[in-house]
């Protein structure tokens, strides 16, 4: 921790803690920016992929901006990659306010201000950008029920300037290096997305297995154990937070694989890892730990950094639970361990590993190759064409004493010249009109044969038998196996979805729910496919996007409504060679009882009246007519007597907030509006919600006459949420005009 | 030349009966006016001060190019640039009021202070801003400890008013901000040099004649923070161009010495920012913050600037 300058009352106004590893630095800046803050020098001392933790900003004055700025441009030129996270609202406010404050960073999280006006009291809450993309770009963030009190708190700023920076930021989905060094060495909350397991695989000398992510029930185990023999070695340097369930099942693998490997191997263990996953049980008795990271402090630069430690090198210090002594990677000074006892006793009891000098050559090849970029990326666009300086060359000597041979070989290079010009032109072309064609070469597949349910699949991805709806979801070629598996679940749940809506009989819930989306849902579809037809490469991107984007939030809008999500059966994969690289397509089966399908349909049709409103509970269907909603209650029907009818609440309207709180289902519409009612019998006043249709939001409401007259509260009540009266110690000046 | 009529321009009618009643306590006559057509009508050879929506800021802006002797304050329900622009290139535009939306009229007391201070030349007590029974602080400060202190005792003072932790934060960015500009931007030597401005990060400690002094008060629905030096040195362009500045999205000006931001802070801090400045004697830089706002509305609340030369 560097104790930054200047002072008032003994404490540093800003401090700054560094975290360093391997090319990833962290800086936490704590307290006040300003005059003292030497932006310049700082900017000295950053390298690589740089973090930097603003949530802990209490005030930046304006030449402490001025040193920001010089430190984040410098930084921006020598960093290759630079991410804010957990910004406090004051940071977000220079984002917004100051000309190149961001500099070349993105910012990952924020804290969003909330206030409960009923308690008087204001809190942050933590937003993750990837995660809340939709609602940033629409400016809206959802308002809570109040820890306290449960009424409503609500985002306290004006959503046009606290969003200002955000939405001209681009989408930022951190590398999954950054996204486990923010989850595991910072403890920061990561994103879903960027915490998902990923797995690569290089077979060689021995099996190089590099797991990145969280370690969690989703393990694929069977996936992983698989036909595994000979040498295994995992690389979980950038595994992320491992659970109770990833542990347990980490720890079975572990047991499978013992039975199968000659040696099982693990390189760059972490902390986290070390102290769940050394247990005897997921050691297996076989498993040996090569070398792992262990955090040392220099309190002369004031970093603190995980150095690699080689378990067989440092054998006789660490079987004493004592660490090895590091020398400080920036300063070179001696430095501390500053792991926890636990640790070190976890480490004393590892056994001493014994590696061959090829199969370690072989393990840091193989960690080359599995941390290499994609081949379609790393090549690019140019790929395979011919190069241009071998035919360009001769052009050069020899004019000035050209013979025949040598004219002959000026016209021979022209007409290579134009060829390859020619071929350029061609590419050029193709590349302004890429046909689509994403079928490639089947490189390998789950298995040799084909599952029966595969078979049936080819003709049909919906069908009933015995009782049973079996959906069989694909997704289209993804970069990425997960993503591709994802993908294939998520259309499933939609199929299910879609058949949900299919059997329902209701004419008004047909009316209100399914016209507002059958027609978008079937438009998008078939604009996907004219455009697969057409081979029309930008087409396909565009309207795929777009059906695929809709089918997440219905998948999403599923999961967060219904009151048991079906499960997941068998799957099955092909991994692809295609023009644009290696693709990977999926397949999932879902099988559900057809009892349990119309359960599901009683549940989104069940009705709920109040006032003349009939309403039923969000549909997921819905979810391809409204980008930004995942629940809340449909009108169905406005009887003419209804107080609604007169500020045009009308069938098809999507209600999604009532008195500040959020609507999530029919039953919450109405026991809102009973109790709304009750409230205001006497009194009067305005009842009032908020509508969707599409992304707009209109209010509608109607005031409720007063019966009564007004209470009239005579002073000295004291409200529990007051705080105690305080007496002031400041003097009163003088009058400065005299 | 002292104003002896105020010609009141408000097209809503009920603000200009209530505007009516408010300017009649300054006790000069107030003509008032539905319609900009009647302003030719009343334009004689007085002097008068010209109150008026900035919905009419070009009638406004044409009678002051006309009339030496015309002083204009304006009100005005967005945030935009436009009046400040316009107070930039106008000298005798300097007062400009801020209102939640054109369904309200601009802060009674605000007006009324204006105007009558315009009228008379008086520079009345910074207790004439709170309600009477107010409390708050008042401190001398020469060095940059002493400055430090103060900005976490401006902060202390918010927390004992249960104010939100980002609303006492800002304040203190507040103070802070114009403890710097009174410490090493004002103080000039003999010659009228700058004596500190080159460097702020230096440990220096101004003596008696140069020391800023600080004002923190509250009568519980405002806070008020003031800063005085004793140089006089600010001109009243840099305060609108400043504020320009910061809705530009806040382009740093370095020529001289620091940020240039100090008036964006200023701006976005304080509902109402009063600057009053006596040529080589004295300059007075205060802001006033409603406590009953919630940061959502106090984003986008229009802000009132004022500027009091000689």
């Amino acid at each position: 921790m560097t104790g930054a300058m200047n002072q008032a009352g003994g404490q540093p106004k800003l401090q700054i803690a560094k975290i360093v590893e391997g090319d990833i630095m962290s800086l936490r800046f704590i307290g006040t920016i300003d005059e003292d803050f030497d932006g310049k020098q700082m900017a000295e001392t950053v390298k690589g992929t740089l973090i930097l933790d603003l949530g802990q900003v209490r005030r930046i004055s304006s030449f402490g901006i001025r040193e920001w700025v010089d430190f984040i441009g410098a930084a921006s030129e020598k960093c290759k990659a630079i991410y804010f996270v957990e910004c406090s609202p004051k940071v977000m406010d220079q984002f917004n306010m100051v000309a190149n404050f961001a500099g070349k960073g993105r910012v990952l999280s924020f804290y969003a201000p909330y206030r409960c006006d009923y308690c008087d009291d204001d809190r942050v809450r933590l937003v993750q950008v990837e995660d809340s993309w939709d609602d940033i770009q629409n400016m809206h963030l959802p308002d809570y029920p109040c820890e306290s009190c449960g009424n409503p708190e609500y985002f306290d700023e004006d959503p046009q300037s606290f969003f200002n920076h955000l939405i001209n930021q681009p989408k930022v989905e951190p590398d999954p290096a950054v996204a486990n060094f923010l989850a595991t060495k910072l403890n920061y909350t990561v994103s879903d997305a960027a915490r998902r397991l990923r797995i690569e695989k290089h077979i060689g000398r021995a099996t190089y297995i590099k797991l990145a992510g969280d370690l969690d029930a989703d393990f694929p185990k069977n996936k992983i154990v698989e036909g595994l023999e000979g040498d295994v070695v995992f690389d979980v340097g950038s595994l992320g937070r491992i659970d109770d369930a990833g542990a347990t099942v980490w720890a079975n693998a572990m047991q499978e694989i013992a039975q199968t490997a000659s040696r099982v191997m693990v390189r760059h263990a972490t902390p986290g890892f070390i102290e769940r996953l050394t247990t005897p049980e997921a050691l297996a008795g076989k498993v040996e730990v090569l070398d792992l990271y262990m955090p040392f402090a220099c309190s002369h630069c004031g970093t603190t950094a995980a150095q690699l430690v080689d378990v067989a090198e440092h054998f006789d210090v660490l079987k004493f639970a004592t660490p090895p002594e590091m020398t400080c990677s920036d300063c070179g000074a001696k430095t501390d361990c500053v792991a926890s006892e636990e640790f070190m006793a976890q480490v004393a009891g590892l056994p001493k590993p014994d590696l061959s000098s090829d199969l370690k050559k072989f393990f840091d090849e193989a960690e080359e190759i599995v941390n290499r970029p994609p081949v379609a990326a790393a090549q690019g666009p140019q790929a395979g064409l011919p190069s241009l300086g071998g035919g360009a060359a001769p052009m050069v000597a020899p004019a000035r004493t050209m013979g025949l041979a040598a004219l002959i070989a000026v016209v021979v290079s022209l007409v290579v010249v134009l060829g390859v010009g020619l071929m350029v032109w061609k590419y050029v072309q193709m590349k302004k009109t890429k046909l689509y064609d994403e079928a490639g070469t089947v490189v390998k597949q789950k298995a040799a044969k084909l599952p029966g349910w595969m078979k049936k699949a080819k003709t049909k991805s919906v069908w009933r038998d015995g009782g049973v709806l079996t959906v069989v979801g694909y997704s289209h070629s993804a970069r990425d196996s997960e993503q591709a598996r994802q993908l294939a679940v998520e259309d499933a749940l939609e199929s299910i979805v879609q058949e949900i809506a299919d059997g329902v009989q209701n004419e008004d819930w047909k009316q209100a729910v399914m016209a507002q989306y059958k027609d978008v849902r079937s438009d998008s579809i078939e604009r996907l496919k004219t455009a697969m037809t057409a081979k029309d490469a930008d087409a396909v991107r565009k309207a795929r996007k777009k059906v695929w984007e809709a089918r997440r939030r219905v998948a999403k809008a599923f999961r967060a409504t219904a009151y048991e999500v079906p499960k997941e059966g068998d799957d099955f994969w092909q991994k692809l060679k295609t023009s644009d690289g290696i693709r990977w397509r999926y397949w999932v089966i879902i099988q559900v009882d057809e009892k349990k399908i119309e359960g599901y349909r009683q549940h989104y049709t069940k009705l709920y009246k109040t006032q003349g409103v009939i309403v039923a509970n969000y549909f997921p269907g819905l979810a391809w007519a409204y980008p930004t909603a995942t629940a809340g209650a449909v009108v169905l029907k406005v009887d003419a007597g209804s107080p609604w009818r007169v500020p045009g609440l009308e069938r098809g309207n999507l209600i999604v907030e009532c008195r500040r709180q959020q609507i999530g289902s029919g039953k919450v519409f109405v026991e809102s509006i009973d109790e709304t009612t009750r409230l205001f019998k006497d009194s009067g006043g305005r009842v009032e919600c908020k509508t969707l249709y599409g992304s707009v939001v209109r209010p509608v409401g109607y005031e409720i006459a007063r019966k009564t007259q007004p209470r009239v509260h005579n002073g000295g009540r004291t409200y529990p949420h007051h705080r105690p009266a305080t007496t002031f110690t400041g003097n009163v000046w003088d009058d400065p005009t005299k | 030349m002292v104003p002896t009529r105020i010609l009141l321009l408000e097209r809503n009618k009920l603000h200009l009966r209530k505007l009516t009643r408010v300017l009649t306590c300054t006790g000069v006559e107030v003509i008032p006016m539905e319609d900009k057509s009647e302003l030719s009508l009343h334009l004689d050879d007085q002097p008068a001060v010209l109150c008026a929506d900035a919905v009419d800021l070009s009638s406004v802006v044409a009678i002051l190019d006309a009339r030496q002797d015309i002083r204009a304050v304006v009100w005005t329900a967005s945030q935009d640039r436009a009046v400040l622009e316009r107070a930039l290139d106008h000298p005798r535009l300097s007062h400009i009021l801020g209102r939640a939306s054109p369904d309200v009229p601009p802060r009674e007391w605000e007006i009324l202070w204006t105007v009558r201070r315009m009228i008379t030349g008086e520079r009345p007590s910074l207790a004439s801003l709170l309600h009477w029974g107010y409390t708050g602080f008042k401190e001398t400060v020469r060095t940059p400890r002493d400055r430090d202190l103060c900005v976490e005792g401006v902060v202390r003072f918010c927390e004992r008013l249960n104010t939100p932790g980002r609303v006492r934060e800002m304040l203190g960015e507040f103070a802070h901000e114009l403890l710097m500009n009174a410490m090493y931007d004002a103080p000039v030597d003999a010659a009228g040099q700058p004596k500190y401005a080159h460097d702020r990060k230096a440990q220096i400690e101004l003596s008696d004649d140069e020391a800023a002094v600080i004002r923190c008060a509250s009568d519980g629905t405002k806070i008020l923070i003031s800063v005085v030096d004793r140089f006089g040195r600010l001109p009243r362009d840099k305060v609108f161009s400043g504020m320009l500045r910061g809705l530009d999205g806040g382009i740093m000006d370095k020529s001289y010495g620091g940020a240039g931001l100090g008036m964006v802070y200023v701006y976005k801090a304080s509902v109402v920012s009063i600057f009053d400045v006596e040529p080589g004697k004295r300059t007075e830089v205060t802001g006033i913050y409603e406590l009953d706002l919630n940061q959502r509305i106090f984003r986008t609340l229009p802000r009132s600037v004022h500027v009091f030369i000689g």
